[in-house]
């Protein structure tokens, strides 16, 4: 586990790489699913081992910033045989464009997986045109 | 897929027998995929050895516990199931996919004799903890020296 090490984190979209000075510890990037309905863009983000609690999900200007925070999954005296998890805090950055109602984001949070949910401005909705 | 699992020092007990060629035919298929990088197995999972028992933890996440299986077979362990998707609504399109969903299923070699008897698993926030407690013969045994 390396401490003091500077993540890149790429920014959704932009492909422009973004980095965290401060991430002192390791960091993993939890994976989405991303689905647009009629209303809304839904996230669907992989956040298994984390509680409710330590979930922050903060929109801040034009990006939306995802983190978790996990317990250790092992006990101190743990020898591991086989060691596939990461068991390390979560952390994505999404690039929310123009068209999405910044103050109307809903979050939940369920067996391990965070849903959000970031409804379209009035702007992005399609609207039928009424021929005359 | 049948994973492997290496104690050093590597005193092998005679339940530990994976053929290479069960081996061989793994890598073939990870190479298979393109990149040549294996494949990643689903679940992800650690296995931990205490004294007393071992502990395998393997993330889950979206998966409910009554769509997950665990069944303990002639010195391995599988766990299988489904993730079932998410309910969207009419007219939605998928953009990203980078989770898995769908039945999954993977065994795993036991390191030990384990109790059955004894063993308990629990799922919680998308993590699944099994405990398989050692039998008594797969517990350290002084052998006193006359």
């Amino acid at each position: 586990m390396t401490k003091n090490t500077e993540v890149a984190v790429m920014q959704q979209n932009t492909g422009l790489p973004m980095t965290r000075p401060e991430a002192q510890e390791n960091i993993v990037v939890p994976f989405v699913d991303i689905c647009e309905t009629p209303e809304a863009f839904v996230l669907i983000l992989d956040m298994p081992g984390v509680s409710k609690e330590s979930i922050s999900a903060t929109m801040d200007r034009g990006s939306l910033i995802v983190k978790g925070s996990v317990k250790p999954y092992h006990r101190e005296n743990a020898f591991l045989l086989f060691n596939e998890l990461r068991n390390a805090s979560y952390y994505r950055v999404f690039n929310i464009g123009e068209g999405i109602d910044r103050s109307n984001v809903e979050a939940q949070f369920e067996h391990g997986v965070l849903t959000v949910k970031l409804f379209k401005s009035d702007e992005l909705k399609s609207r039928e045109i009424q021929i005359k | 897929m049948v994973v492997r699992i290496q104690r050093y020092p590597a005193i092998t007990s005679p339940f530990e027998s994976i053929s290479t060629f069960e081996q061989e035919i793994d890598q073939l298929f990870g190479g298979f995929l393109g990149t040549g990088a294996v494949r990643r197995q689903y679940p992800a999972l650690d296995v931990a050895e205490y004294e007393g028992e071992s502990v395998i933890v393997a993330e889950l996440p979206g998966v409910r516990r009554e769509d997950v299986k665990i069944s303990v077979q002639d010195g391995t362990l599988t766990i299988s199931g489904v993730r079932k998707e998410t309910a969207t609504p009419e007219k939605s399109t998928w953009l990203r996919n980078e989770s898995h969903a769908g039945e999954f299923s993977r065994t795993v070699q036991l390191p030990h004799e384990v109790d059955l008897n004894a063993v308990g698993a629990e799922l919680a926030n998308g993590v699944l903890r099994i405990v398989l407690p050692k039998a008594a013969t797969a517990l350290p045994r002084e052998i006193r020296v006359k």
